[in-house]
């Protein structure tokens, strides 16, 4: 068994230390960059959507603060809050199949039957558009149970209510409130939320949402989403 | 080149290959340089490299996976003789794709592994007679630095252009422009390598075959960062693909058009001189440039009779649509002004924010002709025509760019779309 001479020292030293300093940067850095980057691209999908129905500009702008106030309430951990924040820029992306008119002709309360039936589809064809691509299919799941509610009578309809992502629930929670918000006002929606804890919301989803606007630090004015 | 001809040309070029590679190694034979010594170090790298063979990174895109056994064969060439080394670089790939073919989902093309064992072969003969000769001309013993990075780097070179050679065979692509895409990074790995490679080297001319395992730090190294690279590449293409397809799911007549024209525009983008990264980026461009349709009315993208002025300006806000929708993301910061401006014309009339010939980026009047020519041709099926009109023929298509040359469009891009129209031979029909 040989002894190293000087040489192969110096370059086994350098390469280790170059070798520990990769991996640190892979692992922080880089890593954390590919992310953003991730999340970054994302942003196109929820625009997209926002254009295509500008009765829904500015609610992801709202719809992230709240969940990202909410993931920090629940201690979520550091995966789950970046999960969170992209399934909030693609949970909607089953919208492009929802046509035109149906959103930008005339309101909600207005809708036929067939029309809310197909604005129900959209969960599910959003799910199925993800699974079709590698990176994002992780996300099918959570997607698709968007609008799940905790009662199961929400859309689409599952065997089980552990079959839906958190991230579902949360998204479920914080999407209701800000169009109670928009429609009713602050006051209507806390209170609409409260009345569904444990029905169509996730108790502890409600508890942290409710925990994040009366906490001191959340005011009116701090929601990027004002009500019209 | 059709499919057909595709085909038969790589087939024909790996057997050339092969035969080139039994040659190689029959030559390698008659050099009778049998050595096997320092049996321990030798299990050691032929272990050592048969580990990196078996945990490639995937350049999933291009179907390319890239190991990193060069180091350890460069030690392997070191203390053994040319049949040696061939034996066990041929043996690690056999090995490895049996590995592969065993535990993972995909089935292991035999073909593919014939052929990247005569690479192995025809590289490895290469890169050690280059390294002898290096021996040859310097006098020192034992680590000699000089053979040792002549081995790396010919081995590399080799390598790199073989399999480039076949990768733009399968893939349709021009080799300059493939080869020019990939050196920087080719060279950055050469570089790391060589440093790798040297410590290699000089730990097995001391025989300290225990230190061998820590060289494996800097492979692993070198591969958490390729794989992140590729990670991030392949997550940049999905979310192409995945605007793509949500366009699509909206407007469905779309998707043949939107790959006929990114096609199209890469090619007629290299042929004006645009370097072929840039050309990439027309291309995704290209793929991109309608993204703001999902914004507007399909209903009145499809109507078959004249639209309004209403309407009209409601389709007007496609462009402005598209490049908000991309400027949401920084890693479409290259193509936003592009798609943006992509219905200008030269003369000012264009949209949406009225620019002239020079204001308009060429990335978009390329757009812009190709855009033009497959909304007049359309494509081979029922569903890529459009529903207000006829779809022309090519030549009369060409003859309306022509037409529109020095006022819609720019005389120089109509030029060079006409030049590679007629040299892809596509005269008969606007084919995919």
């Amino acid at each position: 068994m040989g002894e190293l001479n000087g040489v192969s020292r110096l370059l086994l030293s350098i390469l280790l230390l170059m070798s520990l300093g990769v991996g640190a940067y892979v692992r922080w850095r880089m890593t954390r960059h590919c992310n953003r980057r991730l999340i970054d691209s994302l942003r196109a999908f929820s625009t997209a959507m926002e254009l295509r129905f500008p009765s829904h500009r500015g609610v992801t702008d709202a719809v992230l603060d709240l969940c990202q106030k909410i993931a920090v309430e629940m201690m979520m951990p550091r995966k789950q809050q970046r999960d969170l924040e992209m399934v909030v820029h693609l949970r909607d992306i089953g919208l492009c199949t929802v046509p035109y008119g149906i959103f930008n002709a005339r309101a909600e309360d207005r809708w036929t039957l067939s029309e809310r039936e197909r604005y129900n589809q959209h969960a599910e064809d959003g799910g199925a558009m993800l699974e079709q691509i590698p990176s994002l299919r992780r996300f099918a799941t959570a997607v698709r149970c968007h609008h799940c509610s905790y009662d199961r009578l929400g859309f689409p309809q599952l065997r089980d209510v552990s079959e839906i992502p958190m991230v579902s629930h949360v998204l479920n929670v914080v999407t209701a409130y800000v169009w109670l918000e928009k429609t009713q006002g602050d006051l209507l929606a806390c209170e609409t939320i409260r009345q569904q804890r444990g029905k169509a919301l996730h108790p502890v989803v409600v508890d942290a949402l409710l925990a994040v606007l009366t906490s001191p630090g959340v005011s009116q004015q701090q929601l990027p989403y004002a009500p019209v | 080149m059709n499919m057909d001809q595709g085909s038969s040309q790589l087939a024909l070029h790996t057997r050339v290959l092969i035969i080139a590679a039994v040659v190689a190694a029959a030559l390698s034979t008659l050099a009778q340089d049998w050595r096997f010594a320092h049996q321990r170090v030798s299990l050691m790298l032929l272990l050592l490299a048969l580990i990196a063979e078996l945990i490639p990174v995937s350049l999933s895109r291009s179907g390319l996976r890239v190991t990193f056994t060069l180091p350890f064969l460069a030690g392997l060439a070191q203390v053994n003789g040319i049949i040696a080394v061939i034996i066990a670089d041929v043996a690690v790939t056999l090995v490895a794709s049996c590995a592969h073919e065993r535990f993972s989902l995909k089935r292991v093309r035999w073909s593919w592994v014939m052929l990247n064992c005569a690479v192995s072969t025809v590289t490895v003969a290469i890169a050690i007679v280059a390294m002898r000769l290096v021996e040859m001309t310097t006098t020192s013993q034992g680590f000699n630095p000089a053979a040792t990075l002549t081995f790396t780097v010919v081995y590399t070179a080799v390598n790199f252009l073989l399999v480039t050679h076949f990768y733009c065979l399968v893939s349709r692509e021009r080799m300059s422009s493939t080869v020019i895409a990939r050196l920087k990074p080719g060279v950055i790995g050469l570089a790391l390598y060589s440093l790798v490679s040297l410590c290699v080297v000089s730990i097995v001319t001391n025989a300290a075959y225990w230190c061998l395992p820590l060289t494996f730090a800097p492979v692993l190294a070198l591969r958490a960062v390729l794989r992140v690279r590729a990670q991030m590449d392949e997550q940049y293409y999905e979310t192409i693909t995945a605007l793509n397809a949500m366009l699509q799911r909206a407007h469905p007549y779309t998707h043949g058009h939107l790959e006929r024209v990114a096609k199209m525009a890469e090619q007629v983008g290299l042929r004006l001189g645009l370097n072929p990264t840039r050309a990439r980026l027309v291309r995704e461009a290209a793929i991109l440039h309608d993204i703001g349709k999902i914004a507007i009315d399909e209903a009145v993208l499809d109507k078959p009779a004249r639209l309004t002025e209403e309407e009209m300006e409601h389709v007007r806000l496609h462009p402005e649509f598209g490049a908000m929708i991309l400027a949401k993301s920084g890693q479409f910061a290259p193509i936003v002004e592009w798609v943006r401006h992509h219905h200008e014309r030269l003369d000012g009339s264009g949209y949406p924010d009225k620019l002239t010939d020079k204001d308009i980026p060429i990335e978009s009047k390329i757009i812009a002709v190709v855009d033009a020519y497959d909304a007049m041709v359309g494509g081979p099926k029922s569903t890529d025509q459009r529903s207000y009109r006829v779809p022309l023929e090519p030549l009369d298509a060409l003859v309306e760019l022509e037409r529109c040359a020095g006022t819609q469009f720019d005389p120089v891009v109509v030029d060079a779309f006409r030049k590679t129209v007629l040299h892809s031979g596509r005269r008969a029909r606007w084919a995919s």
